[in-house]
């Protein structure tokens, strides 16, 4: 059965970009995947998908504080207030950097948003550390997870 | 080649958040696609954070003096005009201790791209008022805030005669790979100026204070009008900071106006060496 993909993603330094490309790149082997930014996107394009990925940065957010989306996705989380998709698959992912409390605090934030619309999630979220500063084992680390995520919607 | 070709053994040192590793992404990704190498490019980098980019990327590269690329890419590009030179600056860098040659490098429009990595702060220095800051900014150098106004680095450059004008935001990494393309493909003096976050050290032009406050350039803006590029380069603020190519006009470059150059590059004519021993003797 065809399945239709969406990487929502939040990035800053770029990284979070990157590894959401790298996950596109590998799903459009097999499925037409479809990735735009948090900053664009509405609660109702999440209704012509059946699979939603959700990618962010974990960030110190002014009044909130560490370990949080990146604002532009906290904007989105905000849109969707109310909303449920429980027809709908989700995985999370996201870069950050273990050296910081609430290592990727940003992805637990996106779980818990995933459960309040009801979505079906699909597998354990992707944590990347410091991409930047391993690329290698960075880009390793993404394209397991891909493979997986690949192998649990197949 | 792909991009792990590019890698050096170096671990990266900027501070995780920096807008530089979105350049350093797109100039590995430019460098990708253009087909950019060690035998056809060289990168030359001044004193600052951006400075570093050298140690992480396996092309030819040279670190220079603060202030001083343009003059070191200069001379690279007179010795062999067909490389595709970059230079690497900082704000700070380029603006302060580099303005002159800025200036200078915008007037004779030399056949290279000039990269400005603008932070609107000195951040290698642990954060410091630039000549990027905006009016009023607070730093260890203006604890009362800065009582100076910024330098616009386009307008300056268009003033002085640049022939290609970018804005981009360091995230946005396609677009800048693109423009670097274009810059690079350009005969003449491209400026490029990266809108590049210190997240440690300036906490006003944050990463969410660009996505917020930038606009694509419309699709009807016409780049080769040299006044709506002037007015352009007027607008910064609130939902008012354009991004994209600002202005591209073909003029001669600097190197196409020397006849030295028309044959070959002086490098390929090797370097005539002469005994000056008698003089030297001269002088004892």
């Amino acid at each position: 059965m065809t399945k239709n993909i969406l990487i929502v993603y939040a990035s800053n330094s770029g990284s979070t970009f990157l590894v959401g490309e790298m996950i596109k790149n590998y799903l459009s082997k097999k499925y037409t995947v479809a990735m735009q930014t948090a900053a664009m996107t509405q609660p109702d394009d999440l209704e012509k998908y059946d699979i939603i990925l959700l990618g962010s940065p974990s960030w110190h957010v002014l009044s909130r504080g560490d370990g949080f989306p990146q604002e532009t996705m906290l904007a989105f989380m905000e849109r969707c207030a109310g909303r449920s998709f429980p027809d709908k698959r989700f995985a999370a992912f996201g870069c950050g950097d273990s050296d910081y409390t609430l290592f990727c605090g940003a992805v637990f934030r996106l779980e818990t948003f995933i459960g309040k619309l009801q979505g079906q999630k699909i597998m354990e979220p992707l944590k990347v550390d410091s991409y930047f500063f391993r690329p290698v084992e960075g880009d390793k680390q993404v394209e397991q997870w891909a493979g997986e995520l690949m192998k649990k919607i197949s | 080649m792909n991009k792990y070709n590019l890698l050096t053994p170096n671990t990266c040192n900027w501070c995780p958040g920096c807008g530089n590793f979105g350049i350093w992404s797109a100039l590995e990704r430019a460098a990708l696609q253009a087909g950019w190498d060690n035998s056809n490019t060289a990168l030359v980098a001044g004193i600052g954070c951006h400075g570093h980019i050298v140690n992480f990327i396996k092309l030819t590269t040279f670190e220079g003096l603060h202030g001083r690329p343009i003059p070191v890419a200069s001379g690279v590009k007179m010795a062999n005009h067909k490389l595709n030179v970059f230079v690497l600056t900082g704000d700070g860098d380029c603006l302060s201790e580099g303005g002159n040659h800025f200036i200078h490098a915008a007037r004779r429009n030399q056949n290279m791209t000039v990269i400005i990595h603008d932070n609107a702060i000195y951040g290698l220095t642990t954060g410091q008022t630039s000549p990027r800051s905006p009016r009023g900014f607070k730093s260890k150098s203006t604890p009362d805030g800065n009582i100076e106004e910024p330098i616009h680095p386009l307008r300056l450059a268009l003033s002085a005669g640049a022939t290609f004008l970018a804005r981009v935001y360091s995230g946005d990494i396609q677009a800048l790979a693109d423009i670097l393309i274009k810059a690079n493909n350009h005969d003449g003096l491209a400026v490029i100026q990266v809108l590049q976050p210190c997240v440690t050290f300036n906490k006003e032009y944050t990463h969410i204070f660009y996505q917020e406050n930038m606009y694509a350039l419309d699709e009807n803006y016409d780049p080769s009008d040299k006044a709506a590029a002037f007015a352009k380069t007027m607008e910064w603020g609130e939902k008012k900071i354009p991004v994209g190519i600002i202005y591209e006009a073909q003029e001669p470059s600097y190197e196409s106006r020397m006849s030295q150059l028309k044959k070959q590059a002086l490098v390929a004519g090797g370097a005539k060496k002469r005994d000056i021993s008698a003089l030297l003797k001269s002088y004892a």
